[in-house]
């Protein structure tokens, strides 16, 4: 099995299959980060650092 | 601590002290780092500084300075910021005060052993991975003990959400832990001495995998998490696009851990492997501008600070430069570009663009935004802040531009040639003559890097100085319920930014699935080894010769890999093959050339040349830049320790024979003798010669690309194996 799987490492279909798998993810990472009505809640998170708690 | 029940706040109490001690540390260490640093650079301009010293020499001085740059200067500075943010992002004190010192103790003890051990030449020859074995061990324990007071913390935070930052620390927990475990599997023969379970091609590329990601994972993804914590304070807003730093997480820790082979590239190395690290290098160029983008568009609107804050200048600086280095980074490693970059100064100009520029002004930065906070004061002198950055500065610059400038000079050199096809250069020396002048100049633009540092020490101290006498550590009140934060239930990836454990299990998938493809084929050595052509493993007085040729830091200099580009076949002989390398615990492949590439040596000279060489170079190459190695002449082999070394090869899978194994150490006196007596007869008549280092380097030196043996002949094994 092993032997096969070196054996199809050069193969371009598989590393083109690989790459679109890839592609494919990045761009759902992507759509879904950039998804509408998501902007107010990310712009929430963005304050953490600004908001370490009231000193004492 | 306390609640207050009637506002619902708890009263936090920040650990301070530990990110004190961090911060301190790292500016201790960081004048060592430098002063090293200047040091190597100026035995490189003026060889007499070696001061004929063994444990002074550039070899064993150079993974001084890497391993203090990146493990104590950086790597402190990293668990100071790491140490301050992850509180406050967390909202809660560290998981466990005794794990934070325990951290800290155990780390600086590390790096005392670093100190000790290095300049004595015990070393593993792989880069920033010299440190032996005991060491080693260590540093897996103390990682692990930051590991679990890191997500110990997490798991007590009253925040739901972790900030991008935590992220990026996760990232470097996990992988570094992972890289330092991998490459770090070696084979103990005696207290401070191991050899590597991977051999030749195997351990070039799980070195370089590490390597690179060494970089990637210490010297970029937690500064990163610095960065989007410590910028939004200063400028006092929040990161441009919160929603492109995750894609920037996600997309920089999936490609990074695959473009480690970009150092390897017309080796040996097989080419699928060679392409794999190019391209992914090249898709590395989207998220790292990303993420450079989002930290410099943080200052949109007070790009006024630029001018009047001095620590602004610091952070935009370091932004910039980790912007040019992740620009150069890939174009380097596009295998046109590599064939003129690798092995020359250009390749020591971008990393120190990367060091000096991102890590160090990044850590000054923030040092200059920390120590005000922590001390509950101001800055001494802003002055000297502003001088501090412009000094350091010019310095950086001038460092850059000479290494960019040597390298693309002596890259052109090696590779000219006539109208005939025969080599403009064929000298070597004559190359690096030609660039002397430019290591003067980075030579003084890092002595001016390092008065930089010396002021910023001064300000510092007298910070310090004029600081309440009586200091503790930060109070605050936060919401005591994570509740209080979000009201709405939490889906995808907002929901999955609340579950470490997944999180951190997804982030470990990303980088270990790149590993495993990256990794597993070369390990199946064979496929690539030609039967046809056998290779004789080195005899026992060779292997100790290259023990020798490993504790004086020889690979540092020289690299004993030509590549398939007709340049180095013209220079140096026929290409290295895998086969070659295969019994090389560790691979000596290399990644400089101060001096010429040293593959096939063997017999080019006689011994006696090898002898006069290695005590004053000069004597057979005038103008030689190489420091003096008149010590090996007097230190004495030790023969007993070659049984227990060859031993351990033969466990490794080595074909020794039995008789050889068990009379290694005679054996190795035996050929000791045919080396001592030719040198006799050419005139050295040095008493007890033959119990000497030198020539036991000297059968090393001419064993190189000899091994090779055609079918039917059994020289090669003869010469493992005979008494």
């Amino acid at each position: 099995m092993a032997k096969m799987w070196l054996a199809h490492f050069n193969d371009v279909p598989l590393t083109l299959a690989a790459f679109i798998i890839f592609m494919c993810t990045f761009g759902m990472t992507l759509l879904w980060t950039f998804r509408k009505n998501s902007k107010p809640y990310y712009d929430k998170i963005s304050e953490l650092p600004l908001k370490d708690g009231d000193s004492l | 601590m306390e609640s207050l029940k009637n506002n619902n706040l708890v009263k936090v109490v920040y650990d301070d002290k530990i990110v004190k001690a961090f911060l301190l540390a790292t500016m201790v260490f960081a004048g060592i780092a430098f002063l090293v640093g200047v040091l190597v650079a100026f035995q490189l301009s003026y060889w007499p500084l070696n001061l004929n010293m063994e444990w002074f020499t550039f070899g064993r001085m150079r993974p001084l300075h890497t391993n203090a740059a990146i493990f104590a200067f950086a790597g402190n500075a990293i668990f100071a910021g790491i140490y301050y943010s992850t509180q406050r992002l967390c909202k809660t004190r560290m998981f466990s005060d005794t794990l934070s010192w325990l951290h800290f103790w155990g780390w600086q003890a590390i790096i005392l052993s670093a100190a000790i051990t290095l300049p004595l030449g015990y070393s593993q020859s792989k880069e920033y991975a010299e440190l032996e074995w005991p060491i080693d061990i260590a540093i897996a324990v103390f990682w692990v003990i930051f590991g679990v007071n890191f997500f110990g913390t997490l798991w007590r935070r009253r925040e739901k959400h972790i900030y991008v930052a935590l992220w990026f620390y996760i990232s470097t927990i996990i992988t570094v832990a992972m890289l330092h475990i991998v490459n770090s599997i070696e084979y103990p023969v005696s207290f401070l001495k191991s050899y590597p379970v991977w051999s030749g091609v195997q351990d070039a590329m799980i070195q370089w995998w590490y390597g690179h990601n060494a970089v990637a994972f210490f010297l970029t993804t937690p500064f990163l998490g610095l960065m989007y914590y410590f910028i939004p304070k200063a400028v006092n807003r929040p990161v441009y696009s919160y929603r492109l730093s995750i894609v920037h997480f996600w997309a920089l820790i999936f490609i990074y851990i695959w473009a480690g082979p970009h150092h390897l590239l017309y080796t040996a190395l097989p080419d699928w492997a060679q392409t794999f690290g190019m391209v992914f290098s090249v898709m590395l160029w989207a998220p790292s501008w990303g993420g450079m983008i989002n930290g410099l568009l943080t200052l949109r609107g007070v790009w006024h600070l630029l001018r009047t804050d001095p620590i602004i200048k610091f952070f935009v600086t370091a932004i910039t430069f980790y912007g040019m280095s992740t620009f150069e980074g890939p174009l380097l490693s596009i295998k046109s570009v590599s064939h003129l970059a690798h092995y020359t100064d250009w390749i020591i100009g971008h990393v120190h663009g990367g060091t000096l520029g991102w890590n160090g002004f990044m850590v000054f930065g923030m040092t200059y935004f920390l120590i005000p906070k922590l001390w509950r004061t101001e800055m001494y002198s802003k002055s000297m802040m502003v001088s501090h950055f412009w000094i350091g500065f010019t310095g950086l610059i001038l460092y850059y531009v000479s290494m960019t400038a040597a390298g693309i000079t002596q890259g052109l050199m090696w590779r000219a040639m006539d109208g005939n096809g025969n080599l403009l250069y064929p000298d070597f020396v004559e190359t690096v003559l030609k660039i002397v002048p430019l290591y003067w100049v980075r030579a003084i633009g890092g002595t001016l890097y390092l008065v930089g540092f010396f002021i910023m020490c001064y300000n510092v101290y007298k910070t310090i100085q004029m600081a309440p006498a009586q200091q503790s550590d930060t109070e605050v009140l936060v919401a005591a319920t994570e509740k209080d934060s979000h009201s709405a239930p939490e889906q995808g990836h907002r929901r999955l930014e609340g579950l470490v454990p997944t999180f951190s299990v997804l982030a470990f998938l990303a980088v270990f699935v790149g590993s495993v493809l990256e990794i597993y084929p070369a390990l199946n050595l064979k496929q690539y080894i030609k039967d046809e052509i056998p290779v004789a493993p080195y005899t026992p007085l060779e292997l100790a010769g290259r023990d020798i040729y490993i504790k004086e830091g020889c690979y540092t200099c020289h690299s004993q890999m030509i590549r398939q580009v007709a340049d180095d076949v013209l220079r140096f002989g026929k290409p290295s093959t895998i086969s070659e390398s295969m019994y090389d615990r560790p691979f000596q492949w290399g990644s400089k050339r101060t001096g010429p590439d040293l593959a096939r040596v063997g017999k080019k000279y006689p011994n006696l040349w090898h002898y006069k060489h290695m005590i004053d170079p000069r004597s057979v190459t005038p103008k030689s830049i190489m420091p003096n190695y008149p010590w090996l002449a007097d230190k004495t082999i030790d023969f007993v320790s070659i049984r227990k070394k060859v031993s351990v090869m033969n466990v490794l899978g080595v074909p020794y024979d039995e008789k050889t194994i068990a009379q290694a150490d005679v054996v190795a006196e035996n050929e000791a003798k045919v080396i001592a007596k030719d040198l006799a007869d050419q005139g050295i008549t040095q008493p007890g010669l033959e119990r000497k280092e030198i020539v036991a380097l000297i059968a090393y030196m001419q064993a190189l690309g000899q091994k090779e043996k055609k079918k039917g002949d059994d020289n090669g094994k003869d010469v493992a194996g005979s008494l």
